[in-house]
C-alpha cells in the first residue's frame, strides 16, 4: 500500500502501517461496506486508493493517458455498479484490488481491440505524453536525460510488442506486483497459464532488450 | 563459448528475481549459489539488469488530472446511467469503421493468418480459459459488466462486420506464446525483412484463424489492391495455401513487385505452385531471379523438396543450382539424376558433394553396367575418380569408350598407371584410344607414369611402355622436358641410378626437337660427366640425339656416337667407351 494511500485512510491507515499489518486492509473493507451501501464518499475514497494502479494498469495496455484515464473513470462505473455482486468478505481488500485491476483489464483488451491500435503506437503515444513531464521534473544533464529517456523508450516499447495475452500478465506481476493467483482471478486463467505466459513473456522481453541488457548495469 | 544453462533447481528464484517478487532471502540465497555456479552467475546477471530496466522504465509517474475532477466524472457516469434517457453507453466509443477501411481490415486478417502459415504445423492448443476468452464479443459495456472469474467473460471485439466477414464468427486464439517465442524469425521467413518484424508484429499476434474460407477472399481484394506491397505480400502468403489456378496465376503475376512474399505464396501452394515458380524460374529478369532464390531458398531451408515437383524441361543447370543448396541431399540423389539424364549440371553438383566418391562407390557396387549407364559412370569417375572404378574404366577403355581415356587418367594414383601400362603391353587396346589414353595418362602425371613404368617387374613391359609414354609425350610438347628434368634431378640419388639410366637410354631413342631441344640439352650436360658410365653413357646418347654438339668429346665417345646402331648396342658401347675413360682418368 502507498503512503498516498495511507494517508487516505487517515490515522487508521497510518495506525496499521506501524503496527497493524490488518488496519489498512480492515480500513478498505470498511468503506467497501459503507460504498455498498451507496456512500459516495466511502467509495470515493476507495478511487482515491486504487486510481494509481487502475490507471497505470491501463495505460500499459491501451497506450495512451487521455484512453487510459477513460478506461479508469469506467472501471470505477463498472465496480460502482457491481458493488452488490462483490461478495468477498475474506480479504476482501486484496480481492476487491483484483476484481477491480480485472474490470480495467477488460475494458482495456475491448477498447485496444475495438480501435484496432497496434501496440507500437500505443507506447509511442505514451512516451510521448511521458516523455516532456519526466524530464521538465530532473535535473540532469541533457545527454543523461536522453540516454535514460532512449533507454526508457526501448524499454516501453519492448512492454508494447509484446502480444496481449503475455503483456496482460506480464503488466500485472512485473510491474504491479501481483501474485500468479491473483492475475489468474484477474485474467480469469488458470494459475499455471498465467506461469507459462509470463515464461514466454520474459523470454520475448529479454530477447527484445537484448542490446540492452548488454550495455545497460543498473546496478 | 556459450554461456552455461543455469541450474533448473534455480530456475525459479531467478524468475522471482526478474518479476520482482523475490524476497531478501531468496535473494541471498541466488548470490551464493551462484557465487559457485557460472551458468546461474550469468543469468543472475542477466536477470538484474532485465529488472533494472525494468524499474527504470516504471519510475515515470503518470500524468494525472485532479482527483477530484476524475472522482465527478466518474459519478457523473454513473448518474448519467442510471438517467431514463440516456442510451450513450459511457466508454467512449472507438470510430466505426467504414466500408473504405475493409481492406485495412482484410489486411489485418490477412496478416493474422498469414503469421499462422508461417508458423506452419505449430499445433494450435486451447486451454479452457482461451476458448472462453475466443467467444464472440458482445458490445463493450455489457461484456465488462461482468466481473472476471465469472461464467461470461469478455471476448474479442470486432470493430465491424468487416473483419467479422474476414475472420467469420468462430475464431481460434493464436498461440502467441509459442508464437512468440520465435517470431522475428518467423517474419523474416515469412520473406520479409528485419525492418517490418516491428511492423507486423503486432498485427500478426492480435487476429485470429485462418480457417474461414472468407480469408481468401480477403486476401485477394487485398492482392489486387493498390496497398503497401508488405501487405498484400501478406495477402499473397495467405492465399498461396488455398489458391486455386486463377489465384495461382494472380500471384504469379506479382512476383516481380511482391518479390519473395509471392515466391513463397507460390511455393505454400503445393506441386502446383511450385510447377509455375520452376516455370519462372526459367525467365530472365527480375521474375526468374525471384522465384529461382525462392526455390533455392526453399531447399537450402527444407520447407519442401521442390525437385518434387519439377516440371520435365527444366533447365538442368537452374534444377542443380536448386538441387545443390539443400545441404541434406545425397550425393547418390544427385548422381542418380545425372545417370537418369546425362545433363552435366547434375553431374556437377554431384561432384559438389562430400559423399560423392562414397556414393560412387556405392553405385559401382551395384553390379556391373553396360552401355549408356557405364559411360554416364566414366564420365563421373573422371570427376571424382574412386579406386572401385578402374574396373569399369579399364573395361570402357577396352570397349572403346571415348570417355575411358580421361576418366583412367583420373584413376593413375588409384591403380591406373599400372593398369595402362599392363592393358599397352597385352597389346588388347585399340590404337586410337591407346594413345588417348597415353596422352590423357601422360598430360595428367607424365612423372607418375614413369615411376609405374620404372618398377615394372617384366623387362620387356618396362622398355615397351614407358618408350611408348615417351613417345606420346614429346610429340605433346613439354612432356619429354619433364621426363629429362625428372631424371636430372633424381641424379643425385644412387638409388635412382636405374631408373635414370632406363629413362636417359630411352631419351636418345625418342624423336625429341624443337624448342624442347635447348633445355633438354641444358639438363643433360651435367650428366655426361657422371661417374657412372652407364648415365654418362645414356647422356651422350639423348644428347646426340636431341643434335647436341659433340666434336669435344673424348674420342672413343666420339666414335661410338658415329657408328650409331640399335640403341641398346650403342649403349653398350658408349657405356664401355665410358668406363675406359673413368678408368684412364682414375689411374
Amino acid at each position: 500500500m502507498t503512503s498516498r494511500a495511507l494517508k487516505l485512510l487517515g490515522p487508521v491507515g497510518r495506525a496499521g502501517a506501524a503496527g497493524d499489518p490488518g488496519a489498512g486492509a480492515r480500513a478498505i473493507t470498511e468503506r467497501l461496506e459503507r460504498a455498498r451501501r451507496g456512500d459516495r464518499a466511502a467509495f470515493s475514497d476507495l478511487i482515491r486508493i486504487h486510481r494509481p494502479r487502475v490507471q497505470r494498469v491501463a495505460l500499459r495496455l491501451v497506450g495512451n493517458h487521455e484512453d487510459a484515464e477513460d478506461v479508469a473513470q469506467e472501471a470505477f462505473v463498472r465496480a460502482w455498479r457491481g458493488l452488490d455482486t462483490f461478495r468477498e468478505t475474506e480479504r476482501a481488500a486484496s480481492a476487491f484490488s483484483s476484481w477491480l485491476l480485472g474490470i480495467t483489464v477488460h475494458l482495456s483488451r475491448d477498447l485496444q481491440r475495438a480501435r484496432g491500435r497496434r501496440p507500437e503506437d500505443a507506447a509511442a503515444s505514451l512516451l510521448d505524453d511521458q516523455g516532456s513531464d519526466q524530464l521538465a521534473g530532473t535535473a540532469r544533464t541533457p545527454s543523461a536525460l536522453s540516454a535514460e529517456a532512449e533507454t526508457r523508450r526501448r524499454v516501453e516499447l519492448a512492454i508494447a510488442a509484446l502480444p496481449e495475452r503475455l503483456r496482460v500478465p506480464f503488466v500485472l506481476r512485473a510491474l504491479e506486483g501481483q501474485s500468479y493467483d491473483d492475475i489468474a482471478r484477474i485474467t480469469g486463467m488458470r494459475a499455471a497459464t498465467v506461469r507459462t505466459q509470463m515464461v514466454q513473456a520474459r523470454r520475448a522481453l529479454r530477447r527484445m532488450l537484448g542490446p540492452l541488457l548488454d550495455e545497460e548495469d543498473p546496478r | 563459448m556459450r554461456t552455461p544453462r543455469p541450474c533448473r533447481a534455480w530456475r525459479e528464484p531467478l524468475r522471482e528475481l526478474v518479476d520482482g517478487h523475490a524476497s531478501l532471502e531468496s535473494v541471498a540465497a541466488v548470490e551464493r549459489h551462484a557465487e559457485n555456479c557460472a551458468g546461474c552467475a550469468a543469468e543472475l546477471d542477466v536477470l538484474r539488469r532485465m529488472r533494472g530496466l525494468l524499474d527504470g522504465a516504471s519510475e515515470g509517474e503518470l500524468t494525472r488530472a485532479g482527483e477530484d475532477s476524475f472522482i465527478e466524472s466518474v459519478f457523473a457516469r454513473i448518474d448519467a446511467e442510471a438517467a431514463p434517457s440516456d442510451v450513450i453507453p459511457t466508454l467512449r466509443r472507438a470510430p466505426r469503421r467504414v466500408a473504405a477501411l475493409g481492406a485495412a481490415s482484410l489486411v489485418l486478417a490477412a496478416a493474422a493468418a498469414l503469421f499462422l502459415l508461417v508458423q506452419g504445423d505449430v499445433p494450435r492448443t486451447h486451454a479452457p480459459e482461451e476458448s472462453a476468452a475466443a467467444a464472440p464479443r458482445a458490445d463493450i459495456a455489457s461484456a465488462s459488466e461482468t466481473a472476471p472469474g465469472d461464467d461470461e467473460r469478455p471476448g474479442p471485439a470486432f470493430a465491424g462486420t468487416d473483419r467479422a466477414f474476414v475472420l467469420g464468427d468462430e475464431r481460434d486464439q493464436v498461440d502467441v506464446e509459442r508464437f512468440s517465442a520465435d517470431l522475428d524469425s518467423a517474419i523474416l521467413a515469412a520473406g520479409f525483412d528485419a525492418a517490418h518484424s516491428a511492423d507486423l508484429q503486432p498485427l500478426l499476434l492480435e487476429l485470429g484463424s485462418p480457417d474461414s474460407a472468407d480469408v481468401a477472399r480477403g486476401a485477394r481484394v487485398v492482392l489486387r489492391g493498390d496497398g503497401p506491397a508488405l501487405l498484400r505480400g501478406a495477402a499473397a502468403r495467405l492465399l498461396g495455401p488455398r489458391a486455386d489456378a486463377r489465384d495461382r496465376a494472380l500471384i504469379r503475376g506479382e512476383l516481380e513487385s511482391l518479390g519473395l512474399a509471392a515466391a513463397r505464396a507460390l511455393l505454400d501452394g503445393g506441386e502446383r505452385g511450385v510447377a509455375l515458380l520452376w516455370n519462372a524460374s526459367q525467365k530472365s529478369g527480375a521474375q526468374g531471379a525471384v522465384a529461382l532464390d525462392a526455390l533455392i531458398a526453399a531447399s537450402a531451408t527444407g520447407h519442401a523438396d521442390p525437385l518434387d515437383a519439377m516440371p520435365p524441361g527444366t533447365d538442368a543447370s537452374i534444377a542443380a543450382r536448386v538441387a545443390v543448396a539443400d545441404p541434406a541431399r545425397e550425393a547418390s540423389d544427385l548422381l542418380g539424376r545425372f545417370q537418369a539424364t546425362g545433363d552435366k549440371p547434375w553431374l556437377d553438383a554431384w561432384a559438389t558433394r562430400d559423399d560423392a566418391e562414397e556414393a560412387l562407390a556405392r553405385q559401382l557396387g551395384r553390379g556391373a553396367s553396360r552401355g549408356t549407364a557405364r559411360a554416364r559412370l566414366v564420365r563421373a569417375s573422371s570427376v571424382r575418380p574412386v579406386g572401385a572404378a578402374l574396373p569399369l574404366v579399364m573395361d570402357a577403355l577396352l570397349d572403346g569408350d571415348g570417355a575411358a581415356p580421361d576418366a583412367l587418367a583420373a584413376l593413375l594414383p588409384l591403380g591406373g598407371a599400372e593398369a595402362l601400362i599392363g592393358a599397352t603391353a597385352s597389346g588388347r587396346l585399340q590404337p586410337d584410344v591407346e594413345d588417348a589414353a597415353w596422352r590423357a595418362a601422360i598430360g595428367a602425371d607424365a612423372g607418375l607414369m614413369l615411376e609405374a613404368a620404372l618398377q615394372g617387374d617384366a623387362a620387356a613391359v618396362l622398355v615397351s611402355a614407358t618408350a611408348r609414354a615417351f613417345e606420346i609425350g614429346t610429340s605433346e610438347g613439354d612432356a619429354g622436358l619433364l621426363l629429362v628434368r625428372l631424371a636430372a634431378r633424381a641424379s643425385g640419388d644412387r638409388a635412382l641410378r636405374p631408373r635414370i639410366d632406363a629413362l636417359l637410354h630411352l631419351a636418345a631413342i625418342g624423336p625429341v626437337s624443337g624448342p624442347i631441344a635447348p633445355e633438354l640439352l641444358g639438363e643433360l650436360a651435367p650428366l655426361r660427366q657422371d661417374p657412372a658410365p652407364r648415365v654418362a653413357a645414356a647422356a651422350w646418347m639423348a644428347w646426340h640425339a636431341l643434335g647436341g654438339e659433340f666434336l669435344d668429346a673424348p674420342s672413343a665417345v666420339r666414335t661410338a656416337l658415329r657408328r650409331g646402331g640399335l640403341p641398346t648396342a650403342l649403349h653398350a658401347r658408349l657405356t664401355r667407351a665410358v668406363g675406359r675413360l673413368s678408368g684412364v682418368r682414375r689411374q
